[in-house]
């Protein structure tokens, strides 16, 4: 198992930095986008967690937007970040399984734990590439004279939403464990879909769980959890909780039918 | 050591790769696949190192189910299709890496495989710029270093020079022993020929002939 860990270290993660650079670039982009028109609208300088509440507002569902005759626009940034996470979860393991992965696997001799190591590999990918992104914002809002916590009401303006009301623990659910878990979630469930069916039919998956998740809410609909448009809805309506073991249920999910789909699959290129 | 091939039928979406293969293995010798492209060698290589689940038929190795009572055979070094390493990783150190995965071999040993295929241990360049044929003989490193009692090649003359060639050769007749099976799949008719003990020809996935090498 240190060997299969090793190695998705170093190939899946180290080897991967110019992706991870790629992801933190687009958070670069909207933390600095959020400076600027908090500069237009002369709030003032921006809070890190002002500017995090930005990048991942994400959007209230269009249904609900079109039934109350408001103006809906397309949370692009927020579906650049899932998309381009997606990207980087569907590029390694398949192939790692076709080519070096085979000289893991006749040596450990168990393909579960060359699966459990995927797993792991998908918690840390994700999680480095979320503080990659969460560390550009922070240095930008440092930069532009912004502090670390609070929320002011004027920010409201920033994304139609005042989030002023929560404290620092609550906003850190919503900004931090939040988009993470529900990332980390994904990403096994696309590994998982990826060796039942293949990396396209797994990418499309995500990418359509988190379109229909703008469109409309769902329990089901996981991916749109982690915008902050949605779960402060969860902060308000105490259901946090029922959030963070529905996403902790469909890793489990996922390790099962990842380890079960594994142990028959058959690795060759074509 | 032995290795029973049981009425093995392998299905792939429509295509029968592998059809009723019936074959028994013997340590001491080294067997030759030949056959042309697409012809199923490669199926038959991962079929035997537990890489793909037939789809009828079994494979027993030292009188165990591969896929039942284990999941990959106790013991086995292979090189199937193109070598795959770490690319910023030296030679020695992606050796190294794989074989500190079960410890059975320690820096020596990694050092000794290296100069055996006629690698450099101490050359510090990355795997990415190695040339195909340092690559192939780096991935014949692997398949052998620790000495396992199967050891399945695939096409390992590819890239090599004339020299290489002997070499290898020298290397595999080297490792014949009671304790282990050597399968070599090769498109050169001769050099196979020169190779093996028996020469086993796969046409469209079914044995069209057995023979020693004698006689091949």
């Amino acid at each position: 198992m240190k060997g299969i860990l090793k190695h998705d270290l170093y190939s899946g993660i180290c080897c991967l930095f110019t992706k991870i650079l790629t992801f933190s670039l687009i958070f670069f982009f909207e933390g600095t986008r959020a400076v600027t028109l908090a500069r237009l609208k002369e709030i003032g300088n921006i809070s890190f967690f002002e500017n995090l509440t930005y990048v991942f507002y994400g959007c209230k569902p269009f249904v609900n937007l079109a039934e109350a005759g408001e103006v809906f626009s397309m949370p692009i940034i927020w579906m650049v970040i899932q998309f381009y996470l997606a990207y980087i979860i569907g590029g390694y393991p398949l192939n790692d399984m076709k080519q070096y992965g085979i000289n893991l696997l006749v040596r450990t001799k168990s393909r579960t734990k060359w699966w459990f190591g995927k797993v792991i590999w998908g918690v840390l990918i994700t999680t480095v590439t979320y503080m990659a992104g969460y560390l550009v914002v922070l240095l930008v809002t440092l930069l532009t004279g912004g502090s670390i916590v609070g929320m002011r009401p004027e920010a409201a303006i920033l994304y139609n939403d005042d989030f002023s009301m929560f404290n620092n623990a609550q906003m850190a659910l919503i900004v931090f464990v939040f988009p993470l878990i529900t990332a980390i979630s994904v990403s096994i469930l696309q590994m998982a879909l990826m060796f039942l069916f293949n990396e396209v039919i797994a990418y499309a998956m995500v990418v359509f769980l988190c379109v229909a998740g703008v469109f409309y809410e769902s329990p089901f609909l996981l991916s749109s959890n982690s915008m902050a448009a949605r779960s402060m809805n969860m902060i308000l309506n105490n259901s946090y909780a029922m959030v963070i073991a529905g996403s902790l249920i469909l890793i489990i999910v996922s390790i099962i039918i990842g380890a079960f789909t594994i142990r028959k699959k058959n690795i060759y290129d074509n | 050591m032995k290795i029973e091939i049981n009425n093995v039928w392998k299905k792939i979406g429509q295509t029968e790769v592998l059809k009723d293969i019936n074959l028994e293995f013997e340590g001491g010798k080294i067997y030759g696949l030949r056959g042309k492209n697409g012809s199923g060698k490669t199926m038959l290589m991962r079929a035997i190192c537990g890489l793909i689940n037939v789809t009828k038929g079994g494979i027993v190795i030292n009188g165990k189910k591969l896929g039942k009572d284990m999941s990959f055979p106790d013991s086995v070094g292979v090189l199937i299709e193109n070598p795959a390493f770490i690319d910023s990783f030296s030679g020695y150190r992606n050796l190294k890496a794989l074989a500190d995965i079960n410890h059975i071999i320690g820096e020596e040993e990694i050092k000794n495989v290296i100069k055996l295929v006629g690698l450099d241990p101490n050359n510090k360049k990355k795997y990415k710029t190695y040339s195909l044929g340092m690559k192939q003989r780096l991935g014949i490193a692997a398949a052998i270093m620790e000495k396992p009692e199967i050891i399945l090649l695939d096409e390992p003359i590819n890239a090599l020079d004339e020299n290489g060639v002997e070499e290898i050769r020298e290397i595999l007749f080297n490792l014949r022993s009671e304790e282990r099976i050597i399968i070599v799949a090769c498109h050169d008719r001769e050099e196979l020929d020169a190779l093996s003990d028996e020469i086993i020809e796969i046409h469209e996935g079914s044995i069209v002939s057995k023979l020693s090498e004698k006689n091949a």
